[in-house]
């Protein structure tokens, strides 16, 4: 069974307008997105800026309402409040977000930024949390006279570790990461890429990771969802998705990531242009009329495309008629 | 635009009446009666009943309230226990006495207050900076109340240069005379209500010029090759004084309220020292139709400024 | 008009930059030495805080003078930019020079139309009229890829996206077809498909008017992509110089090889990713001598660097600092001297 499972999700935010200010319209931000993340795995979610990325995360944690779909955990609906307090799941699922900076409180001491989730689900007395604070830190390989100083006091790279020291503190199931390298040099993302990926080992976290960086998503996800306005467009392996991609959107973007082979400069940009004119072209055939994407359809056990119908047809026959074809 | 300026000003219409009804209700809650003391001190209570009976003092509170409602959309707002007079005529007086007031305090204001702060965020950390900094600090430290008593003292009393109360001489005839004895009579609160007046507008600005010096598009600017003067000119001081023009059309309306506390250091017979006399007479009529005109105001000040803010600045429309 | 000549017009001659931090100066930019020929892109690469921008800042004389103490030269086609003053640093901002920035949000002024700021710049370098400046900015929004020039010239900064605001500061920066574009970060705020795009159109806009480009970034895909040449800048100074090939497919300098064995790539997605001990050194705590990247590899010894650092030429104009690059291996690897063991 998988982790958690996140069915059909929809979070639409209002638009006001008109004379009375009533509700004219709706930004589907996310729209009926569905994927599960098994325990232990880094599962990633790909898309541009605006797709919903953000907004499915927050919907997961409970922090934005799903206007509609569930979000199961131990085969409960956490997308309501009762049930979330009920399982713990404030607890069990964590959040590590973007600008680490703005997400730790300027005037507390790391010792209490690290303690904090601490004091909220577990009562230790001072000694024993003074002591989980300091394996924390030592987990995350920074020095104990780190704990009476503040996050001004960091670099980028030691704040983004202070971030995900809170977040494991509560040995959580699941860590949501929100663009957790973004913002850092390569060497600094480098050490919290094998970080997070060092804690996962030993304590068998799962990782939804969000990412625009399709460099960094190959290198952290076994399974990536690609989204663009508010859907999935293409969900897979790392194999699916980078040595298959289907869907246009993915291949654009997929043929965007620079090349870091200078040899094959040229041929690289030759592709991405062919592969930009063909988006151009194609554009209007994957998408509904009302520029949305269509539903999945699964063209391997693993690998699931948002296709037109004209193409879907013949995948559904197919898997119809003689089961998968890989 | 004009939508929702419409609409802001129908959804004004709620806010007034619930306004008007408060205002109503606890003026009436007030202990004591406008007619104890006013007529001759030794008044018979009976003639006392007598007098609320007639002004229908008595009635409940609705039915007083709707009369005065009915009254109000005949340009009645009654008369004023106190002066005897209808109060739609003193407000009138009253307020032509605040609005110079207010507009020449509000030109002074803005006349010491704008080059000055553009003046100390152009040497920034230089000793014209630190001198205008020196004076906001002291002029923000000292109550506003002192600086007024200490003006009058001074310029009043010991100096003789201006007279201390009053809007206008009793003396001068003639529109000549009469422009300048009113004028006399503004020149010292003015002075004083602007020298205290322009400390938010100079530390305002300086803060804003200083930001739009450090900003990215004055960079961008400066590596188009644009001199330093003319930035200033075209970015960092027009940028910075959209908000204060803006907060201009708050402000007028914040000063023609009054400012009790000048009215009655001077005795300038405007909106704020009517309000003060009002509460101590329980003049009732004159209480719920400045409370209300407050209110108006205030109302109308935030949509000014709204409106100027959404002519004036791109980014921001009302919605 | 424009020239097409191959020659170097830029020469940055040793140029430092220092700070004044509690009434000390610190070098921000160290002796450093660059050439920009026309028809080419030079990248400078290196982590945050190694003094790229400050490098870039210099060449456009942005520095407060009294913050900031410059020596060296910066020969622009023949003057020496360091020792204008601001009226005839004017002369070349905008018009010999233009200059994108990295933040495409705040680069504009808010309360401006497009069509103002792009015209601005003609109107202080160019005798044109009302009228021909019109025509050049509808001109210049096509050439940047603005769908609908006319309508977005009226509009303002907010209404339009992050990599259509980008392309304005494009179009700004080569409205008057300048020689030099300095382009900081210009696609580090934007998604990779916009960066693409933004790519395409400043290496378009180099072909048609010859101009030479430096681009600073901390994205080795994009130097990768871009790149005719590559600087790589550490604590200030640069490090290793040479064409794209070679600092790809031959890199020598530590600090070089060490960036490139931290990025996440094909062929690596199993393996920890290599991370450079310590950080950047600040200002103040800048090693005042010896190699400045021999704290981050310090197992190195000492005996490898030289005491004085100084560039050395291994070879068709690749330049290396210090000559610790003949000793250096990574720490997980058989010392094998210089090694190719990341390309
Ligand atoms: N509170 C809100 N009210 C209205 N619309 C919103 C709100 N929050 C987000 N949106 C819209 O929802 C869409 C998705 O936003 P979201 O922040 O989830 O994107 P994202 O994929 O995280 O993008 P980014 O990479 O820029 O962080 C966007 O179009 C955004 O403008
Ligand atoms: N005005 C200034 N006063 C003092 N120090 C400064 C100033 N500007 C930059 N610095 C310092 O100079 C060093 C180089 O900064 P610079 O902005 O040039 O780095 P960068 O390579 O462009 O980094 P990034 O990739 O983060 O933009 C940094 O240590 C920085 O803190
Ligand atoms: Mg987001
Ligand atoms: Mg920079």
């Amino acid at each position: 069974m998988s982790l958690i499972e996140i069915n059909d999700l929809k979070v639409h935010y209002p638009i006001r307008g008109g004379f009375w200010n009533r509700i004219v319209d709706n930004v589907k931000a996310v729209d009926g997105v569905t994927f599960n993340i098994e325990a232990g795995e880094t599962y990633g979610l790909v898309g541009e800026s605006g797709s919903g990325k953000s907004t499915t995360a927050k919907a997961i944690i409970g922090l934005e309402k799903a206007t509609s779909g569930t979000v199961m955990y131990k085969g409960k609906d956490v997308t309501k409040g009762e049930n979330r307090r009920k399982l713990d799941y404030n607890h069990d699922v964590q959040m590590i977000f973007q600008d680490s900076l703005s997400s730790l409180n300027p005037r507390k001491r790391i010792e209490d930024v690290i303690a904090e989730p601490l004091r909220n689900f577990e009562h230790l007395d001072k000694e024993e949390e003074k002591l989980r604070v300091l394996q924390l830190l030592d987990i995350v390989g920074l020095d104990a006279d780190a704990l009476y100083k503040y996050p001004h006091q960091f670099s980028g790279g030691q704040r983004q570790r202070i971030g995900v020291a809170r977040a494991v503190a509560t040995h959580p199931k699941l860590i949501i990461a929100d663009e957790p390298v973004s913002a850092l040099d390569l060497s600094v993302q480098a050490q919290v890429l094998n970080f997070m990926k060092k804690i996962q080992r030993q304590f068998g976290i799962s990782y939804l990771f969000i990412s625009h960086d399709l460099g960094v998503v190959r290198h952290m996800c076994k399974n990536i969802a690609i989204m663009t306005r508010g859907r999935i467009v293409e969900v897979g392996t790392r194999d699916d998705i980078y040595n298959n991609p289907m869907h246009i959107y993915t291949k654009r973007l997929l043929a965007a990531i620079p090349e870091t082979n200078v040899n094959h400069r040229e041929e690289h940009r030759k592709h991405r242009l062919e592969i930009e004119k063909i988006y151009q072209e194609q554009q209007a055939t994957y998408y509904d009329k009302d520029g949305m994407a269509f539903p999945l359809v699964k063209v391997s056990p693993t690998h699931s495309v948002a296709l037109p119908p004209h193409l879907a047809k013949e995948f559904e026959q197919q898997s119809e008629n003689e089961g998968v074809n890989v | 635009m004009w939508k929702t300026i419409l609409r802001r000003v129908l959804i004004m219409i709620p806010e007034l009446v619930i306004l008007s009804i408060l205002v109503f209700l606890l003026a009436k809650a007030m202990p004591g009666d406008p007619f104890t003391g006013s007529i001759n001190p030794k008044a018979d209570p009976a003639q006392i009943h007598h007098l609320m009976e007639i002004h229908g003092l008595y009635d409940p509170w609705y039915q007083q309230y709707w009369n005065w409602v009915v009254h109000l959309f005949h340009g009645d707002l009654g008369m004023s226990y106190e002066y005897q007079e209808p109060v739609v005529d003193l407000i009138q007086q009253r307020g032509a006495n605040t609005l110079w007031l207010a507009l020449f305090t509000m030109v002074l204001t803005y006349a010491i207050g704008l080059p000055l702060g553009l003046y100390a965020a152009h040497h920034e950390g230089k000793l014209q900076d630190t001198l205008v900094r020196v004076y906001t600090y002291v002029t923000m430290s000292i109550p506003f109340f002192v600086v007024l008593v200490l003006g009058i003292w001074i310029f009043g009393y010991a100096l003789n240069w201006f007279p201390t109360s009053g809007s206008i001489s009793a003396t001068a005839t003639g529109f000549g005379a009469t422009t300048m004895s009113r004028l006399g009579h503004i020149i010292l609160p003015g002075l004083l209500g602007a020298l205290f007046g322009t400390v938010n507008i100079v530390q305002y600005l300086r803060s804003e010029v200083i930001d739009a010096k450090h900003s990215d598009y004055v960079r961008t600017a400066r590596s188009k090759g644009v001199p330093m003067k003319d930035i200033y000119r075209h970015h960092i001081f027009r940028n910075s004084l959209l908000p204060i023009a803006a907060f201009a059309g708050y402000s007028i309306t914040g000063l023609l309220g009054g400012s009790i506390f000048t009215e009655m250091v001077f005795s300038y017979p405007g909106m704020g020292l009517l309000f003060l006399n009002a509460i101590n007479f329980r003049d009732y009529t004159v209480i719920t139709a400045l409370v209300l005109l407050y209110g108006f105001l205030n109302l109308m000040g935030t949509l000014l400024s709204d409106i100027v803010l959404s002519i004036v600045d791109p980014r921001v429309r009302i919605e | 008009m424009v020239e097409t000549n191959n020659d170097q017009f830029l020469s940055i001659k040793d140029v430092s930059t220092a700070f004044k931090i509690n009434g000390q100066y610190y070098d921000a930019v160290s002796n450093v030495n660059l050439e920009v020929k026309h028809d080419e892109i030079l990248a400078i690469v290196g982590e945050s805080g190694c003094g790229k921008s400050t490098l870039a800042t210099t060449i456009m004389g942005l520095h407060d003078p009294e913050e900031t103490k410059i020596s060296g030269e910066i020969d622009f086609e023949g003057t020496d930019l360091l020792k204008l003053d601001e009226k005839g640093y004017n002369k070349f901002r905008g018009a010999k020079i233009g200059m994108i920035f990295q933040d495409p949000l705040s680069a504009l002024n808010p309360l401006k139309r497009i069509e103002d700021q792009i015209q601005e710049v003609m109107i202080y370098h160019t005798k044109m009229t009302e009228k021909q400046r019109h025509a050049r900015v509808i001109e210049l929004l096509n050439e940047v890829g603005i769908d609908d020039p006319e309508r977005t010239a009226h509009q303002f900064p907010h209404q339009l996206s992050g990599g259509m605001r980008q392309r304005i500061i494009i179009a700004i920066a080569i409205a008057c077809k300048p020689d030099l574009i300095i382009a900081d970060e210009p696609t580090t705020a934007l998604d990779v498909t916009i960066q693409a795009q933004i790519l395409d159109v400043l290496r378009d806009i180099q072909k048609e008017n010859h101009a030479g480009i430096i681009l600073i970034t901390h994205d080795l895909g994009v130097v990768a992509e871009t790149a005719d040449r590559v600087a790589v800048m550490y604590a200030g100074q640069i490090v290793e110089q040479g064409t794209a090939a070679q600092i790809f497919n031959e890199p020598k300098h530590p600090y070089t090889r060490s960036l490139l064995r931290s990025m996440p790539q094909r062929d690596n997605e199993n393996d920890e990713l290599y991370v450079i001990q310590g950080m950047v050194p600040s200002l103040q705590k800048m090693p005042k001598e010896g190699d400045r990247f021999a704290p981050r590899i310090p197992w190195i010894p000492a005996s490898a660097h030289e005491a004085r650092p100084t560039m050395h030429d291994i070879g068709d104009n690749h330049l290396v600092r210090c000559t610790c690059y003949k000793d250096f291996y990574f720490p997980d690897q058989v010392k094998e001297g210089a090694g190719h063991e990341s390309n």
